[in-house]
């Protein structure tokens, strides 16, 4: 028997409840996670429980309950349900983009921009040795063409942003970055560093959903690819990377080929 | 082909399970092309069944047809203990000499307070979508204008803000690329004001539940589903319709036996 079929049958047992009642606790708890998940938001605990009318039942039946949404995403989606622990709260990994699931599923010209424009600020990330101020990366932005504060055209660069661009954001890239990225979504951690009594400076890490959902040796082979060059030319970022995800250097290249 | 795995999933029917739901809904096309890029994908891999893509034509698409079978039931199977489903129904006016299949992905009971976090129509905009599902329901098919014209009647935010007719007619257009309305630009009489417009297999679809208790929508006695563009019998005593394509295939009334006649795109009760 699986193990949600087990659970299932311990919670029927234990809390006097029908198989009607529980099936439907439990599919309102997976809706929840695939709706909540569209936004990429991070899913709260006791969002979800108000959500699903949890709150009116025996408080000790809300984590088995979430547990077994979460087991059948797993078995029937193929979506891994990620604890952050400390914080009661949950995303969705995508398991299947191990298979590179990605190349099936379709996306606007929206979504394209954001994950296109989130690779891109992970992978500057990653190369500064995991941290960038914001000064920085909004410099690194501007120089893409995709930012300006009213300052471009006296650096000498070309203010005109396209609107279709702009339109992407919503107006606003750095709004975009502070707001969806790190508040929202999770994909950069920002951190607020105090460096004397008068002054403090702001940088960016990866956030808790790229550190589950993105590989930084496959952000890394992307770099590689950009700059068509051999991993060991950037040779601080690849020891560290390879230490991290613990893979020697034959690893690597075999994990290259099998990608391609 | 070889036999179905014990009904178990395994990653080809999830990676089936995420496209139909990443796009909502897909046409009977669609998935035949996704099942031969799933051939594609997943050839060789242990429990795959062997499909042989440069084989005869004929051939080649039974065991497609099979593995789509497969891809569908099983899937269904797991939906099921969580209250989902696929569904598979049929366009009810014919596209290009076919009434073209189409499969979306349906919660099986409702949640109201999760419904609302979904964001892809606004409040209004559903209450638009209900307002021409009560009018097609009796009028069938309907012009752009009409249904431009129903926005009039819409408006639940607090200060009574209505659709205007640009945001309806943007509204409408949204609503036909989601597959919800079909706009048939073939039909004779309507061609010059873009084509006449009709429930789409998505809406019927995914709101089975909400059209049954809310709409006095009649149901083909054939395959006793809901119609909307529907053939009646004939016979001046007999209430029975029929989706067309049920009539095409058995062209007679099944309780008087009187033939069905289909002429143009709908009949008008």
């Amino acid at each position: 028997m699986s193990q949600a079929a087990n659970l299932s049958k311990e919670l029927l047992n234990e809390y006097n409840i029908s198989n009607d009642d529980l099936q439907k606790m439990v599919s309102d708890a997976v809706t929840y996670f695939l709706v909540a998940d569209q936004k990429k938001s991070i899913i709260r605990k006791a969002d979800l429980v108000k959500a699903c009318d949890l709150t009116r039942r025996d408080r000790k039946l809300q984590d088995p309950i979430i547990k077994l949404a979460a087991l059948h995403l797993n078995n029937i989606f193929g979506i891994e349900v990620r604890d952050l622990s400390k914080t009661s709260t949950y995303i969705l990994v995508n398991k299947l983009s191990e298979i590179n699931v990605g190349e099936f599923l379709n996306w606007s010209d929206r979504e394209a921009a954001h994950m296109g424009l989130t690779f891109i600020i992970l992978a500057l990330i990653l190369m500064n040795n995991d941290r960038i101020n914001e000064e920085a990366l909004f410099d690194f932005l501007r120089t893409l063409g995709v930012y300006d504060d009213g300052t471009t055209h006296i650096r000498g660069g070309n203010p005109q942003i396209e609107e279709e661009v702009l339109e992407l954001f919503d107006g606003d890239l750095r709004k975009f970055v502070n707001e969806t990225l790190v508040s929202r979504q999770h994909y950069l951690k920002k951190e607020r560093v105090v460096q004397n009594e008068e002054s403090e400076q702001y940088f960016y890490l990866w956030g808790d959903r790229a550190e589950a959902e993105v590989k930084p040796s496959m952000v890394f082979k992307m770099v590689c690819g950009v700059f068509k060059c051999e991993p060991s030319m950037f040779k601080e970022q690849f020891d560290r990377i390879r230490q991290r995800e613990n893979l020697s250097e034959e690893d690597f290249a075999l994990q290259d080929q099998s990608d391609k | 082909m070889g036999k179905r795995d014990g009904n178990k999933m395994r990653d080809w029917h999830r990676v089936f399970l995420q496209k139909v739901m990443s796009q909502g809904y897909m046409s009977g096309k669609e998935i035949f092309v996704f099942a031969m890029c799933l051939v594609e994908k997943f050839d060789g891999m242990p429990g795959f069944p062997k499909i042989n893509l440069g084989g005869a034509e004929d051939e080649k698409k039974a065991e497609l047809a099979e593995l789509i079978d497969d891809l569908y039931t099983t899937t269904n199977e797991a939906l099921e203990k969580i209250n989902f489903q696929i569904k598979r129904g049929c366009q009810e006016v014919k596209e290009d000499d076919t009434y073209e299949q189409c499969y979306a992905f349906v919660p099986l009971e409702e949640n109201q307070q999760i419904a609302k976090c979904q964001k892809i129509f606004s409040e209004q905009e559903l209450e638009y979508l209900k307002t021409i599902c009560h009018h097609l329901a009796t009028e069938k098919i309907a012009t752009e204008m009409k249904l431009i014209n129903l926005c009039m009647q819409v408006g639940i935010s607090a200060n009574r803000k209505k659709l205007s007719t640009i945001e309806a007619s943007r509204v409408v257009r949204s609503f036909v690329s989601h597959g919800y309305l079909v706009n048939n630009r073939k039909h004779s009489r309507a061609k010059s004001s873009g084509g006449t417009y009709h429930l789409g297999a998505r809406l019927i679809l995914e709101l089975e539940t909400w059209l049954k208790d809310n709409i006095e929508a009649d149901l083909c006695r054939a395959c006793k589903k809901v119609v909307f563009v529907s053939v009646e019998c004939p016979m001046k005593n007999c209430d029975n319709v029929y989706h067309r394509q049920c009539a095409e295939s058995k062209p007679k009334c099944r309780d008087c036996k009187q033939p069905l006649k289909i002429d143009g795109v709908a009949t008008k009760r």
